[in-house]
């Protein structure tokens, strides 16, 4: 239940970004092309950085062990606070309709 | 004290000096020639006493030397031991003072010596000579020592020790002595010595292949972990991070990639894993080929990649332990709603 609930919470946010930000990037596409051509060279920057991410991480040698580690705490700093976040927003909303 | 119980003390005491743990029994040697009996041989011999037959002049050859007992009293499901000293002054028909060809086997009966019953035999090989030394009459004197073990099954009354010599090489006889016969009862002095000896060589085997195991499951262990160690992958992580990320659909465009940036950066580094890297080097017109390292690191400084990796290991953990704390304090601070993601 959990997990689901984070996965749900992760996808509205995320969404809620995207619809968000949706307009204006088409407004910038649509009458700063030149911003929108840098925008997507910064966003092609990092998907060629990504490719090298695997190298990377195997020219650290750390072990599966220390990349668990850091994925786990990862996943945790990306999550837990989503979860608390969500818990204040809901506690603050429940203060402010109950008199 | 009474003096029943003093009477009934010394009565057990002088049994325990005076009870024979070991039997000796009163045995004859019959020494067989290589057609009919020699020189109307049969002689009694009295438990640890010498018997000795000096041949006056030169008997015919031997085929066989028998040790015989028929007085015995050998008990069922005990376990004996006969073993005796014998001594031969022979002369072989090359003459020459070697253990070639002396003798080719043994035999062993128990049963009733007497009625010539038998309850069990055994083939023996005495086939060791311990000494040769100048005998009577320009003889050669062998001497050998001989032991028989046997757990007896069917209770018996006799035993005879037979003592073949090989046919065509039958030797000389000039006088025979034999020393020291005793049948030895191992069971009643404590147990047979070889059963302890298999006792304690089986529990010394049992250790060994328990210790042998244990470390055995050690060496696995420390492969599994130092497996672990090397194993680059992480798609178990990877699997329980793309469980949260996975299924997020990313914008690949605009202002929305470059927010969402971290999280496709963490996503492709859950799923990472190392291709060569080829590229063109200027100028020169060549490509770069790049091996991944941890291959390299593995075949030439693996020793030093292990201690690396647990030292990583334990600073990381140790890492990951403080910023855990540090993030789960934070969650008590009341002024404090962060969120890692959005505060980009």
């Amino acid at each position: 239940m959990i997990n689901s609930l984070l996965e749900g919470v992760f996808n509205f946010v995320v969404g809620l970004i995207n619809s968000i930000i949706e307009p204006i990037d088409l407004l910038i596409q649509n009458n700063i092309p030149e911003l929108a051509s840098a925008l997507a060279s910064f966003g092609n920057l990092i998907d060629y950085v990504i490719n090298f991410i695997g190298y990377c991480i195997d020219a650290t040698g750390l072990s599966s062990f220390a990349l668990t580690l850091i994925v786990l705490y990862l996943t945790f700093a990306l999550t837990m606070p989503v979860i608390v976040w969500v818990i204040k927003v809901v506690v603050k909303w429940w203060h402010m309709l109950v008199p | 004290m009474n003096k029943k119980r003093i009477l009934f003390f010394t009565f057990l005491i002088f049994g325990f000096i005076f009870f024979p743990k070991n039997v000796f029994a009163a045995s004859r040697i019959r020494i067989y020639g290589s057609n009919n009996a020699l020189c109307a041989t049969q002689y009694n011999v009295t438990t640890k006493s010498y018997v000795t037959y000096n041949g006056s002049g030169t008997c015919a050859t031997i085929s066989r030397v028998s040790i015989s007992e028929d007085n015995a009293v050998l008990q069922s499901g005990i376990h004996y031991r006969l073993s005796s000293t014998l001594f031969l002054d022979i002369k072989q028909p090359n003459d020459y003072c070697t253990s070639d060809n002396l003798y080719t086997r043994g035999d062993f009966y128990i049963g009733n010596y007497t009625a010539n019953q038998w309850n069990n035999s055994s083939n023996v090989t005495w086939n060791k000579v311990d000494d040769i030394s100048q005998g009577r009459n320009g003889s050669c004197r062998y001497t050998w020592g001989l032991v028989q073990d046997w757990n007896n099954t069917v209770s018996s009354t006799g035993y005879t020790w037979d003592f073949y010599f090989q046919q065509n090489h039958f030797p000389t006889l000039y006088g025979i002595e034999i020393r020291r016969l005793d049948l030895e009862n191992l069971t009643s002095g404590g147990g047979n010595i070889s059963d302890v000896t298999n006792a304690v060589n089986n529990q010394t085997n049992a250790i060994i292949n328990n210790n042998n195991s244990n470390t055995q499951n050690i060496i696995n262990n420390n492969n599994e972990h130092f497996n672990n160690l090397l194993d680059p992958n992480t798609t178990s992580s990877g699997q329980l991070a793309n469980h949260y990320f996975g299924n997020v659909q990313l914008a690949t465009h605009g202002l929305t990639q470059i927010i969402t940036a971290p999280i496709r950066l963490f996503q492709s580094f859950v799923g990472a894993t190392c291709t060569t890297l080829t590229f063109p080097l200027p100028f020169v017109e060549q490509n770069v080929t790049l091996p991944c390292m941890s291959a390299i690191y593995q075949q030439h400084f693996s020793t030093f990649l292990y201690i690396y990796r647990l030292i990583t290991d334990g600073v990381i953990a140790y890492w990951v332990c403080v910023k855990i704390w540090q993030k789960c304090k934070s969650f008590l601070d009341p002024t404090d709603d962060k969120v890692e993601v959005f505060d980009l």
